[in-house]
């Protein structure tokens, strides 16, 4: 401790030096390296220093109604007795914050308790390349935002899903996961404290351990799954249109070590199976995990390839069922599909879900693999499928939401997926699976939020009841208004995006919280 | 509030730096800096002469600053290529409009950014500083995210080789053609500091060297590299570079790979004991085909080939693949447009099949992933073969010749029509054979180009800008060193050689309906071009005078037409009669001696 304290000590000294240099300095040629000197003595503890006084925060005013009504989602009679509600959306002024600007795309999210009386809600706010902070009540009433992560931050990079690590679900943290996918080409894991100062908001931080996959998401499941460790996966949300390229990687680690731990890739053992199109729907076929030495996202691939990892078209989002220890080593993921006659029989087309069971005594071991939903058998269970992009996994339930990819138009014989963006559930016991709900696109255009022509996407659904409590449970879910843009300026804060003017997207998003839903 | 935002900065810089010296001080017995000092230092230099950059406001200081930034981008180059390679793309992407089509509901457009958007910003009399600050801060952003994140300590000994061998190919194939430097025409001075930064990642490695004198060898060959760079870029040999320094450096590294008893445990694109660029046994034909592509034999080629021929594989019987594809004009049909069934023109001009392995993606508008795809297609087209999958392989495995050799080859009794398209994509494939003259005068098998062809060369690859679209060694515009994606261009080909109005086919457009992609087609191999006329995807040029005629004006915007998002700059190439007719005589060089 000592010595740390002493080195940062010496070193800020140089580096001061080395600051002055390079702001007046002019551009030289290189010197001659100097020899290292002799490190120091190290210096005596100071004292400590006085308590602080109570942190005292001013009366805020929080958002009583959104002026966004829920009824741009329309949901089925099957779910009649649950309750949709709008928390917040693009065109909301937060009466505390009224600067702050629920951007374009919102995404992955995670919820955390901040005190008695309030929550946190860590978001990622896809097309401005950035993760926002928007604190809320305890009637779940939106009344500060801000953003903890940047543009600049990001370097562009557009945040994917996200998942959160708590030290309740998880054993250490709280720490934010978030993919970093298209746009900008910083593609990895990102790793965001949620108390992160917004001040910082310009510094972020990359977890080079898991790889450089073109990540949607990465989820470290549950602690109960394998004590002692820290387990993500990672989605590989790799699009490929010569063979499908979406690859499951998981990292091993100790608990609460991100950094310095194994990565490996999902290979389906059984013979016969080179293609996830090999894998029929309900049937469980034996898998392992490989071990991958590479990161780099090119050696990744070709290595992850050579030792027979199996891809998908498009892996997109992952969740663990909750419940027991048993339960926590059961992995649901989404793949969205990709509609190509290159990929024909190889990758999914219109999208799959499937369940990985791990070994029940450690991560690495074989473990099963089955597609519970396939969405191109024809008159199948999940024949609507237009594209299941995410997902959530409850003790008895997935929910499962849509990112339409326009399948209908190039292939014909999809009927059945000329809808909207679904939300479904899927009952893990008896396999039914039911729509929640569809976003009403024609009532919507009618209310003035975007064209029926321009299809949303619903995403960044969280199952909330743990933290806010409550008889009844509650969830997040959000939709991504594609084509819904304000009559002036932009659906984009300055403070994500610098050159909010000229942001790359202005479309809006609407956070929900639904009550009700079984889990 | 003003002070503490700056306290807070200069915080966090403190906390950063003093973490980077914590490591540095561990290395402190080490003489020479290490791998990692070098490429932080670089990287803070870069930042710092950007932060100077962004605040310069003069053109001519503009332009110094910029230069001295791209010393440092172009010294970083070979570490970060490899370590950090999509950033790096992201940083040296060209200065058009990027549009990523992922699916019909999903496509991306976005301004281009990095480097050679602001050189195109400030080589240029009208500089619009707001935007080119936005744009310079854009790039220090993105250093400052790769700066926290570096993934430099993951560097083994087996990437130190690749990120060499990668820097080597990226020189020859893209960096001395002014590929990324199409303003300011850096590109030799940016090939030295490569090298120098090669020279310099070698030197940190000296104690793996078990041999010294290998080591110097390389500084020997960098010095003769950099002399021969030391001129300007008009007149730069780029022919015998490759010659006498990309070749030999191949052979360097594998005498290093082989010193250093590293074997490299993965294989990209190019297989790790190529030991030129110029043959198809240098390539890692799955990178190209997906994992599951069939493994070539004598024996399946022979197959594929008898099944290319058969016309019953066509709903009518009227048709195979040979019929728009001729091996005697390397396998193109010497129509404007394709001639399908009834006498009916089809969309486009057949285009050769030779090299065509080496593609991302087929059609004109890279509507398919693969050549089993493709031929999905052709199969479906009423105008062409008229059937369908299932047709294709009840005639096949009826037919006991087929089912014979099926059985031989394959060891199947009976075949799925997708190893058939397989079978027949293996023939294909085939069609490689590097054996053209200018493939065996660049290996150094012999010298007879003639004083014509080597300017022409050094046309092709130098100021005429052709390889800049037409990448070696394929001719065609799959980009080196990556080889993952081949490039569709707007060149504005109009309706007729008259050259007075756009065709109306709208190319890739067609595929997803997204107008910023109006007008753009796939780069087609310039392999065997003098036997492929008429040429452009609709056959509008019967001469390659025309075609070079066409460019040296600066295509269809360069000829009057309005053409919204031309890729290819609408000035002149400025190219005499000589140096056209040159550059015809080098093309006429591309021919493959074997012609099928």
């Amino acid at each position: 401790m000592t010595l740390r304290k002493n080195l940062t000590l010496l070193c800020s000294a140089m580096v001061f030096a080395g600051t002055i240099f390079s702001c007046e300095g002019p551009a030289g040629e290189d010197g001659i390296d100097g020899q290292n000197g002799i490190d120091g003595v190290d210096g005596e503890n100071g004292q400590d220093g006085q308590d602080g006084a109570d942190l005292t925060l001013p009366p805020y005013t929080p958002l009583e109604t959104s002026a966004t009504p829920a009824n741009v989602l329309a949901v089925t009679s099957d779910f009649s007795d649950i309750e949709v509600e709008v928390i917040l959306s693009s065109e909301d002024v937060l009466p505390s914050t009224p600067d702050f600007i629920y951007g374009s795309m919102a995404d992955g999210a995670g919820l955390l308790k901040d005190t008695d009386t309030s929550y946190v809600l860590i978001n990622n706010i896809e097309a401005d390349y950035s993760i926002a902070r928007i604190y809320l009540d305890q009637n779940l009433k939106p009344f500060y935002g801000e953003y903890i992560l940047n543009a600049n931050a990001t370097a562009f990079t557009a945040q994917c899903s996200g998942s959160l690590i708590t030290p309740e679900e998880h054993g250490f943290g709280p720490l934010y996961l978030s993919g970093g996918e298209w746009g900008g080409a910083s593609k990895g894991v990102f790793v965001t404290s949620p108390y992160k100062r917004a001040e910082d908001a310009s510094f972020a931080e990359m977890l080079p351990a898991l790889g450089q996959w073109s990540t949607e998401n990465a989820v470290v499941i549950g602690k109960n799954a394998f004590p002692g460790k820290t387990v993500a996966f990672i989605g590989d949300d790799h699009s490929d249109n010569t063979e499908p390229s979406g690859q499951l990687g998981m990292y091993v680690g100790p608990r609460g070590d991100l950094n310095s731990g194994k990565l490996y890739g999902l290979k389906v053992s059984t013979a016969g199976v080179a293609f996830e199109m090999d894998m029929e729907e309900g049937t469980e076929y034996d898998a392992e995990w490989v071990e991958l030495e590479e990161t780099q996202i090119d050696l990744l691939d070709a290595e992850a390839k050579a030792k027979g990892v199996i891809g998908f078209s498009r892996l997109e989002d992952i969740d663990w069922r909750r419940g027991s220890a048993e339960n926590e080593r059961e992995i649901y993921f989404c793949v969205t599909g990709r509609n190509r006659e290159s990929l024909q029989d190889k990758g999914s087309q219109t999208g799959r879900v499937y369940k990985v069971s791990l070994n029940e005594s450690y991560p690495t071991g074989t473990a099963k693999i089955t597609c519970i939903l396939d969405g191109d058998k024809v008159g199948g269970v999940a024949e609507a499928f237009h594209s299941p992009d995410n997902i959530v996994a409850t003790e008895n339930y997935l929910y499962i939401q849509e990112d339409p990819n326009g399948v209908v138009n190039s292939y014909p014989n999809k009927t059945a997926a000329d809808h909207f963006a679904r939300l479904y559930q899927y009952n893990l016991a008896t396999g039914e699976l039911k729509v929640v709900l569809e976003c009403d696109q024609t009532t919507a255009e009618t209310l003035g939020y975007g064209t029926a022509g321009s299809m949303w996407e619903i995403t960044g659904m969280i199952d909330v009841t743990d933290v806010v409590g409550g008889e009844e449970s509650t969830f997040f879910m959000i939709t991504q208004n594609h084509g819904w843009e304000p009559a002036e300026g932009q659906f984009t804060d300055p403070k994500a995006f610098p050159d909010a003017d000229n942001s790359d997207s202005s479309e809006g998003s609407i956070l929900f919280a639904i009550k009700g839903l079984a889990r | 509030m003003k002070d503490t935002l700056i306290r807070c900065i200069k915080k966090g810089a403190y906390f950063t730096i003093g973490l980077f010296f914590v490591i540095s001080c561990n290395t402190r017995k080490s003489t020479t800096p290490s791998l990692k000092q070098y490429y932080t230092s670089n990287l803070d230099s870069l930042v710092y002469q950007l932060q100077l950059l962004e605040k310069s406001n003069d053109l001519t200081s503009l332009q110094t600053e910029y230069l001295k930034s791209r010393k440092y981008f172009k010294r970083l180059e070979p570490i970060m290529q490899f370590i950090d390679v999509e950033n790096y793309e992201t940083l040296n992407q060209p200065n058009l409009l990027q549009v990523e089509e992922e699916d019909q509901t999903n496509i991306r457009i976005q301004e281009p950014q990095g480097f050679q958007v602001i050189e195109e910003a400030i080589f240029t009399p009208e500089v619009d500083l707001k935007l080119l600050r936005s744009k310079v801060h854009f790039i220090i952003s993105r250093l400052q995210l790769m700066q926290k994140n570096s993934t430099i300590d993951r560097m083994k000994p087996h990437h130190i080789l690749l990120a060499l061998q990668t820097s080597i190919i990226s020189v020859a194939t893209t960096g001395i053609t002014g590929f990324d430097s199409p303003a300011a025409l850096n590109s030799l001075t940016d090939a030295k500091d490569v090298y120098q930064s090669l020279l310099t990642m070698l030197s940190v490695k000296e104690s793996a060297f078990m041999d010294s004198s290998l080591l110097d060898e390389w500084k020997n060959e960098i010095d003769a590299t950099l002399t021969d760079l030391d001129t300007d870029f008009e007149s730069f040999d780029r022919f015998h570079f490759i010659i006498n320094h990309t070749n030999k450096q191949f052979d360097l590294w594998h005498r290093t790979l082989k010193d250093w008893g590293v074997s490299i445990p993965v294989e990209l694109a190019l297989k790790n004991n190529a030991t030129t660029l110029f043959s198809s046994n240098s390539f890692n034909i799955n990178h190209f085909t997906g994992q599951d592509a069939l493994e070539s034999s004598e024996e399946l080629i022979q197959l594929g080939k008898e099944l290319f021929y058969d016309k019953n594989l066509s709903g009518t019987d009227q048709m195979s693949c040979g019929s728009c594809h001729l091996p005697e004009l390397a396998f193109t049909d010497g129509q404007t447009k394709s001639i399908g069934l009834n006498k009916k023109a089809l969309l486009r001009n057949a285009p050769t099949l030779k090299y065509a392995a080496y593609q991302s993606d087929f059609f004109y508008d890279k509507r398919a992933g693969n050549l089993e795809g493709q031929m999905v297609s052709v199969v479906n087209d009423e105008n062409e073969f008229h059937s369908d999958l299932s047709e294709l392989s009840t005639y096949v495995n009826s037919n006991s010749n087929y089912l014979k050799q099926f059985q031989s080859t394959l060891g199947k009794d009976t075949v799925t029509d997708y190893q058939i398209r397989q079978t027949i994509a293996v023939y294909i494939r085939s069609l490689a054979p590097f054996s053209s003259k200018f493939d065996r005068n660049i290996r150094g098998e012999e010298e007879t180009f003639t004083q014509e062809e080597l300017e022409g060369a050094n046309l092709f690859m130098g100021t005429a800008g052709c390889a800049t679209c037409h990448f070696l060694p394929f001719f065609n515009g799959t980009v080196p060193p990556r080889w993952k994606e081949t490039e569709l261009e707007n060149l504005g080909i109009p309706a007729t050689a008259a050259n007075k109005i756009l065709d109306t086919d709208p190319g890739r457009y067609n595929v997803f309906a997204t107008e910023e992609r109006r007008s753009f087609f796939k780069t087609p191999t310039l392999r065997n071009i003098s036997l492929t006329g008429p040429y452009m995807h609709n056959g509008v040029y019967d001469s390659l005078e025309q075609v070079i005629d066409f460019y040296n004006v600066g295509g269809g915007e360069g000829m009057g037409i309005h053409v919204p998002l031309q890729t290819l700059p609408p000035d002149s190439l400025q190219l005499s009669n000589e140096d056209i007719k040159a550059l015809i005589a080098f093309m006429e060089t591309l021919t493959d001696e074997n012609k099928y």
